[in-house]
């Protein structure tokens, strides 16, 4: 009853302008009947004839007046236009969101505090303020914030936290205040109220002070964040922030960070298999496609993809499948989707059968020895149609999720690099400026594992990169590094690469015939997908790389 | 839903009561008599004879004996029965094109007021189509002496003849000449009009003017070419003015003949939009 008067009073106090306004119109609208009534016919037929006339000049001039008060005054600078968005509108449940398990069981429990918030005041216990959504994007921050106050069933107000920042300081600030105050209403009257802050970071990075007054703005619109949120009030309402941001937490505010501002912490990662299998399962029932389809190649195929960019490939798939002009989606076309969300849209650009032949070699070199040697990875297309600036590409895929790197997987991606200049160099006697890329990617790797990761024969172990650090102001400087340490390590890289190059020249020279095989291949169909490499490397009796690295030792 | 029910309720209701007529044509006469009555305290006879409704308005009193004006106050009385014969000529379903008060003294018998309005006319100024001043000269305005009126005044009777467009066109034009000949600077004390009626001879709009140049000798009066063809073309300006702003066009030529000295000006209807726009001159 208590709660039904107070929503009345606040209906009331939140609506009067638009009820008088509303009352004002239908008395004007009924004297206007009634004198229109009393008038002699001609007189009502007159008025009546130049009524839409009339409107026609009203609403032109409200327009011109509206338009005037926009560019001149723009509806006042502190003027925060958001609605109310109830929950029970936005119907996003929580079997909506697919794919990041972990993130829904954390988001569930603050649902279930939000629920159950008289059960733990009663306890004693303090009612969640914020919760921080990070994670990469794309991985259904804001989707889950939909599903969180669809389920906890309170007022949901949105916005984004670049609305708050304007040219003049303290406008910011003021949007803020609007925001709570509208907040604290709505919390009072329906018991709580959830205010939702896409792309956080653009007011919650870490106050910076100049003396030339940069960033004052940032500033102030995130102090008066962090003074709403936990600040000295007569009355607490149950106004919870839900922020979302792709950055890292540590370019957060320390102060947004704290116990009692976003106290609780949700990581959105990118789904694991299951979740991606869960996201094809459900954005695949959503178009036509052929039920023969391996869901599980497909969501080994999309490691590191996340829910966004599913979504995407099976759209894709979908408007491949339309020009294609077919029925239904096959894997065919959630291939080619994802290839051009990996690597952009084909474009054939000219090449002579030479060039086209020597990318082939290339792009061969690279295939086998990514099949027969590396332990991580899978090749799922060798390719000579450009894309993206490349002539050629080999596309491959982590086999399973893995979340470390070992001596093998960086010296297996070495080998792959190098494999296209030693396919080159074995059939041409030469070598193309088509290996600069591989060069840069294996040296880097070949660098790492020696200056960085302690992955060398000498037994130098340590970071060297930190020597001569400009970011870590604690670093100590290049000088301090002894030259021969230097010498030694460098040597060290090199050592790698040339024993990684002896290696590919010995298998490649040795599994020749597959390399052959592949360029008549690739020059005759362009493009071989993965049963079609595997068919070739069956065809030669050889499998993927733990039975092969046998072989190769 | 509701709403929009509501409001195409509402839009039926207004439409369908402003298609109801508020004097009927069965009341036609009762209403005029009655808001006469009601609104300016005069009594009134009516008579509708074909498309024109007449008015008469006995007031003693009428003329000033000493200059023979209508007196200002009998002139609002006339003002005010010409209000509501035009409130329900235009609010009734009866079919009426022109409405005529015929004003009289009743000491004075035969003599008239006599104002016609033509409704469409009305209307026009209503909707702001034609100005206050073009509007005054639509309205035929004659005093005049009328035998029949004393008959009737003396049976009781009132007789109104139905005015045709065609008569109404050529009073109208008629009383704008002899308007124009004593209220324009330019003209006004230079020519005197005697005479000035017009009417449709067979398919021949004809003018019988009889106006003269004052002031000037006789020899100049009778050899003086200039200001016969002045008269003739200013009188054909004003003819095919109302023609055209009436749209009317039951004619094949339009003459007008100066009965002074026996000068006529004929142009069919075909060279009036040439005449007008000055492509062709009147030798």
């Amino acid at each position: 009853m208590l709660i039904l008067h107070k929503r009345i009073k606040l209906f009331l106090l939140d609506h009067w302008i638009k009820m008088a306004i509303g009352s004002a119109v239908v008395l004007l609208i009924g004297a206007a009947i009634y004198g229109l009534s009393t008038l002699e016919s001609f007189y009502r037929h007159m008025t009546l004839a130049t009524l839409p006339l009339q409107i026609l000049i009203v609403a032109v001039n409200a327009m011109i007046f509206v338009y005037m008060y926009m560019t001149v005054f723009r509806g006042g600078f502190a003027k925060l236009d958001k609605g109310l968005v109830k929950g029970e509108k936005i119907a996003v449940s929580f079997n909506d969101v697919i794919g990041i398990d972990e993130a829904k069981q954390e988001s569930w429990e603050v649902v279930e505090l939000i629920k159950d918030r008289r059960k733990l005041q009663q306890i004693g216990g303090q009612v969640i303020k914020g919760i921080l959504m990070m994670g990469p994007p794309g991985c259904g921050k804001t989707y889950l914030a939909k599903a969180i106050a669809t389920e906890s069933g309170i007022p949901f107000i949105s916005m984004s936290a670049s609305e708050f920042t304007e040219i003049f300081v303290g406008v910011g600030a003021s949007r803020m205040r609007k925001l709570f105050k509208k907040a604290r209403r709505l919390a009072e009257a329906h018991g709580g109220c959830i205010v939702f802050i896409d792309e956080l970071d653009a007011i919650g990075k870490k106050r910076g002070y100049s003396y030339l007054g940069q960033g004052q703005e940032t500033n102030a619109t995130q102090n008066q964040l962090l003074v709403e949120m936990d600040g000295l009030k007569q009355k607490q309402e149950n106004v919870i922030v839900i922020g979302a941001t792709n950055a890292p937490e540590d370019t957060l505010d320390e102060a947004m960070l704290r116990p009692g501002r976003f106290d609780r912490k949700v990581y959105i990662d990118r789904p694991n298999l299951e979740g991606r299998e869960s996201l094809f399962r459900f954005y695949l029932t959503k178009v036509k496609h052929d039920e023969k389809l391996d869901i599980g190649r497909l969501a080994r195929r999309a490691v590191r993809k996340t829910p966004a960019d599913i979504m995407n490939i099976v759209k894709e798939s979908a408007l491949i499948a339309t020009r294609n002009k077919k029925d239904i989606v096959s894997l065919k076309e959630i291939s080619d989707a994802m290839d051009r969300v990996d690597w952009g849209i084909k474009h054939r650009g000219f090449m002579t059968p030479k060039e086209r032949e020597m990318v082939a070699y290339h792009e061969a070199g690279h295939g086998v020895i990514l099949y027969m040697l590396h332990p991580a990875d899978d090749v799922f297309k060798i390719s000579i149609i450009s894309r993206k600036g490349y002539l050629g590409a080999t596309m491959h895929h982590p086999k399973e999720e893995l979340q470390t790197r070992n001596k093998d997987a960086y010296s297996a991606d070495i080998k792959t690099s190098l494999a296209g200049y030693v396919a080159e160099k074995i059939k041409y006697g030469t070598t193309s400026n088509g290996v600069s890329g591989d060069f840069m990617k294996s040296m880097q790797q070949a660098h790492d594992m020696v200056w960085r990761l302690g992955m060398g024969k000498s037994g130098l172990v340590g970071d060297y990169s930190i020597y001569g650090n400009t970011v870590n102001s604690n670093a100590p400087s290049a000088t301090q590094l002894a030259e021969s340490t230097k010498e030694k390590l460098n040597a060290e890289t090199q050592a790698i690469m040339q024993e990684c190059l002896k290696e590919v020249e010995e298998l490649l020279k040795k599994e020749w015939n597959i390399v052959e095989t592949l360029v008549k291949e690739l020059l005759a169909k362009e493009e071989l997908d993965f049963d079609e490499i595997e068919a070739i490397f069956k065809h030669f009796k050889k499998n993927e790389s733990a039975i092969s690295s046998d072989d190769t030792k | 839903m509701i709403l929009n029910r509501a409001i195409l309720l509402l839009v039926f209701c207004i439409a369908f009561a402003s298609c109801t007529p508020t004097y009927p044509k069965e009341r036609i006469v009762e209403s005029v008599q009655k808001l006469c009555e009601k609104e300016y305290n005069v009594d009134v006879e009516v008579v509708i004879e074909g498309s024109t409704m007449g008015v008469r308005i006995p007031l003693e009193g009428l003329f000033d004996t000493e200059t023979l004006q209508i007196k200002p106050e009998a002139f609002d009385k006339i003002t005010g029965v010409m209000l509501s014969a035009s409130r329900v000529a235009l609010s009734s379903d009866r079919s009426i094109d022109f409405y005529t008060v015929i004003t009289y003294d009743p000491k004075v018998p035969g003599a008239e007021v006599v104002m016609t309005r033509y409704i469409f006319d009305l209307r026009r100024f209503f909707l702001g189509d034609i100005s206050r001043g073009e509007f005054a000269k639509r309205m035929v305005f004659d005093v005049r002496f009328n035998p029949q009126a004393i008959i009737d005044t003396w049976l009781g009777d009132f007789t109104l003849k139905d005015q045709s467009f065609t008569e109404f066109i050529c009073e109208q034009t008629s009383r704008r000449i002899q308007d124009e000949f004593r209220e324009n600077k330019d003209l006004a004390g230079k020519f005197k009009v005697i005479f000035c009626k017009g009417s449709l001879d067979g398919k021949t709009l004809k003018f019988v003017v009889d106006i003269s140049r004052e002031g000037l000798p006789v020899s100049e009066l009778i050899h003086g070419k200039a200001w016969h063809g002045e008269i003739l073309e200013f009188c054909m300006q004003k003819i095919c003015y109302v023609a055209y702003i009436y749209s009317f066009k039951d004619f094949d030529e339009i003459e007008v003949f100066n009965k002074f000295d026996n000068k006529s000006l004929i142009i069919s209807k075909d060279e009036i939009s040439k005449w007008r726009n000055r492509r062709i001159r009147i030798d």
